[in-house]
């Protein structure tokens, strides 16, 4: 099993061309929702090992300042989770964005926007890469934490898993300064499930 | 789908489904809503949700059915922050958390074309309560957790606890009384780090032990440790409590010093008693003797008896200083003495304190009595408790009334009991458990240090290991009532 869990070159490569494609799709959701110029950045492809994922997350985010994160569960034969990590000031900025006056702007609202932000690129996402290889997917509604340290996720990372798949990227909007970045993890058999689709997708070329 | 089984389904279903356009319009509203609303589906059918429910933010529920229509796919209320779409009271009267039905709400699109999405809206009630009760043991653990640390850090003693010889957790006392900077750099030690006697740690203890502990930068202090073995959760714990007894033991140690000093002052008082009388003999004899010749009329036999008082009372002077030499010499090891020979010579250093005071010694002390003890020890303490006995004479008692002072040794199996009674008439209740205590005195400042009783206690109960207790009582002396202190004093003979 060990060794199946791991995606050779070519696999990657396609798995990293959907996603540019379903990321182009996202981005298309998010500016015509909002209205605006959003980008994506190309996302970056890892599989790393399940029990290095916290350490690779405090590595990879500053949490020097208070940040939200969202959480959403993605349900099906392609199943795991999306975590959309904001920093406060970039959430507040978003939602100016989506038409909140100042006064309006209080961290439920905030919450609400992270929210409506995962919301859409999970589903713009994942439901594009669904669709290209062939399945279906559900989501169950995000949570949301406000955090200051990796430390306080400690009660959220799987232990049953051996690898997770990182699909990260980031959030840029052209006349805003955010920051902010999505991240999909997917558990071992849709890791497979993947693969085998990839390879279905390999061979037809 | 025919329309009857998707209305049976709706109209059963325990959640509550609005069918509902961009503009807010309301297409359908199933029976769970009808009942629980109160709104019939007839009256709101056509009409909009705001007209019903004017506190819906609709801006957000447009933007959120908005977005499920672009994205094809459910957008949601998060029942972490909106509590409630549709404002639903609760007719639960007991237990009661919430007036509201907290909701959870999922926005679904149905018709994109028509811009109609479905809303469901299910009741996470039950599962808020759990919540918020959560919450408020929380808080609550969390308040007693305070307290407890508040407690763990105020306490005078360092405590550490261990577990598999790593320390997990320590107090602020136990960072600072190891000189580390922050509890961090504390928690990555082991239990060997803190230079314990090995029997300390491995034996289980009932009393606290006193050690000396070296700290990693060589600076030492002495305290008294205890090591307690607890098990929490099915894991053995090692918890160690230390005090810092360093200046416990300075205070002790500076007491001693005092105490020997307030000794060898009452002792310098008893030579000078001791001395005047011899001095005055051979002053006078030299005197006497100056004038005799003077006059002519020294004759041989003249000169050679004084010189013969001269020299016999220099000898008397230099035996005292014999006997206060010994007296001030501190004893390093225990010695057989004769209990007897001892309080006689006792006696012989005050006895021109006892004379001048005009206090009558009666005693009553068997002859064979030997004791393998600290003798010099035991003459200090004797010494304190006569002088006491003297002084409080002085004060109560004329001097053309009894003075009395009773001394008795008694062999009493393998144990020795010596006592000492005056007639001064006795010690007040008031400062009866009192009068052991360092510093404790009744006399004017300059007369008393405070240090003699105490002096006399540690020696018997500490050194010597035996029993003083004090009480008064009454007795007969040659038919007339007395009234005083009696001291105890109980010894072992068998060591």
């Amino acid at each position: 099993m060990k060794s199946d869990i791991t995606l050779n070159e070519d696999e990657k490569d396609c798995l990293q061309e959907l996603m540019n494609v379903a990321y182009g799709s996202a981005t298309a959701a998010i500016t015509e929702i909002l209205d605006a110029f959003a980008k994506l950045s190309i996302p970056k492809i890892q599989i790393i090992n399940a029990d290095e994922l916290k350490s690779y997350l405090s590595k990879e985010l500053n949490f020097n300042v208070e940040h939200i994160i969202s959480l959403q569960q993605i349900n099906g034969t392609l199943c795991g989770e999306n975590m959309f990590v904001i920093d406060k000031q970039s959430a507040k900025n978003i939602a100016y964005k989506f038409g909140l006056e100042e006064d309006e702007v209080n961290d439920e609202e905030i919450a609400d926007i992270v929210l409506e932000i995962t919301n859409i690129l999970s589903s713009s996402t994942i439901s594009k890469l669904a669709e290209d290889i062939d399945t279906n997917v559900s989501f169950s509604a995000p949570t949301i934490k406000t955090i200051s340290s990796i430390d306080q996720l400690k009660n959220i990372f799987i232990s049953k898993y051996e690898k997770v798949i990182i699909i990260s990227t980031q959030l840029k909007f052209e006349d805003l300064d955010i920051n902010a970045e999505l991240f999909i993890f997917t558990t071992d058999n849709s890791i497979l499930y993947i693969k085998e689709k990839l390879n279905k997708i390999l061979d037809e070329f | 789908m025919n329309q009857n089984k998707f209305d049976v389904i709706c109209n059963t279903v325990d959640n509550g489904i609005i069918l509902i356009n961009k503009n807010l319009e309301v297409q359908f509203w199933n029976r769970w809503l009808e009942i629980r609303t109160g709104i019939n589906s007839k009256e709101i059918i056509g009409k909009n949700i705001k007209d019903f429910y004017p506190l819906i933010d609709d801006k957000k529920l447009i933007r959120k059915i908005t977005t499920a229509l672009k994205l094809n796919s459910s957008t949601f209320y998060t029942p972490q922050f909106s509590k409630f779409l549709i404002p639903i009271e609760l007719s639960k009267v007991a237990d009661k958390v919430f007036n509201e039905m907290q909701q959870s709400v999922t926005i679904t699109p149905y018709d994109i074309k028509k811009e109609l999405v479905i809303i469901y809206i299910y009741d996470t009630t039950i599962l808020s309560e759990i919540n918020y009760k959560l919450k408020e043991v929380k808080e609550e653990v969390e308040e007693k957790n305070e307290e407890l640390k508040l407690l763990f850090d105020t306490t005078m003693e360092a405590i550490i606890v261990f577990k598999d010889y790593k320390i997990v957790d320590c107090n602020q006392v136990a960072i600072e009384l190891f000189n580390n900077t922050s509890k961090e750099s504390l928690l990555k030690k082991d239990i060997h780090d803190l230079n314990l006697n090995k029997n300390i740690i491995e034996k289980v203890h009932i009393k606290p032990v006193e050690v000396t502990i070296t700290r990693e930068d060589k600076t030492s202090f002495k305290a008294l440790v205890n090591i307690k073995n607890t098990n929490i959760r099915s894991q053995d714990y090692k918890i160690l409590t230390i005090i810092d007894i360093s200046d416990i033991k300075r205070k002790e140690n500076l007491l001693a010093e005092q105490t020997k000093l307030a000794a060898m002052g009452e002792m310098i008082g008893n030579i000078a008693h001791q001395w005047r009388q011899p001095l005055n003999i051979i002053s006078i004899t030299a005197s006497g003797t100056r004038l005799k010749k003077e006059m002519d009329i020294l004759s041989d036999e003249m000169l050679d008896s004084a010189l013969k008082s001269i020299s016999e009372t220099t000898e008397h002077l230099s035996n005292t200083i014999d006997v206060f030499k010994d007296f001030l010499k501190e004893d390093k090891e225990k010695s057989l003495f004769n209990l007897s020979r001892n309080i006689n010579n006792n006696i012989s250093l005050i006895e021109t304190i006892l004379k001048e005071n005009h206090i009558k010694l009666d005693l009553n002390l068997e002859d064979d009595i030997y004791l393998y003890n600290f003798a010099n020890e035991f003459s200090q303490a004797l010494i304190n408790i006569l002088h006491n006995a003297s002084d409080a004479i002085s004060l109560k008692r004329k001097k053309d009334e009894l003075r009395l002072i009773k001394i008795s040794t008694k062999q009493i199996k393998d144990s020795i009991l010596i006592e000492i009674i005056d007639n001064a008439g006795g010690i007040s209740k008031e400062i009866m458990d009192k009068i052991f205590e360092p510093y404790f005195t009744t006399k004017h400042k300059y007369q008393g240090t405070g240090l003699g009783l105490y002096m006399t206690h540690k020696i018997i109960q500490t050194s010597m290991k035996g029993k003083i207790t004090v009480r008064n009582q009454q007795f007969v002396f040659e038919n007339q009532e007395c009234v005083g202190a009696l001291f105890k004093i109980r010894l072992k003979n068998n060591t």
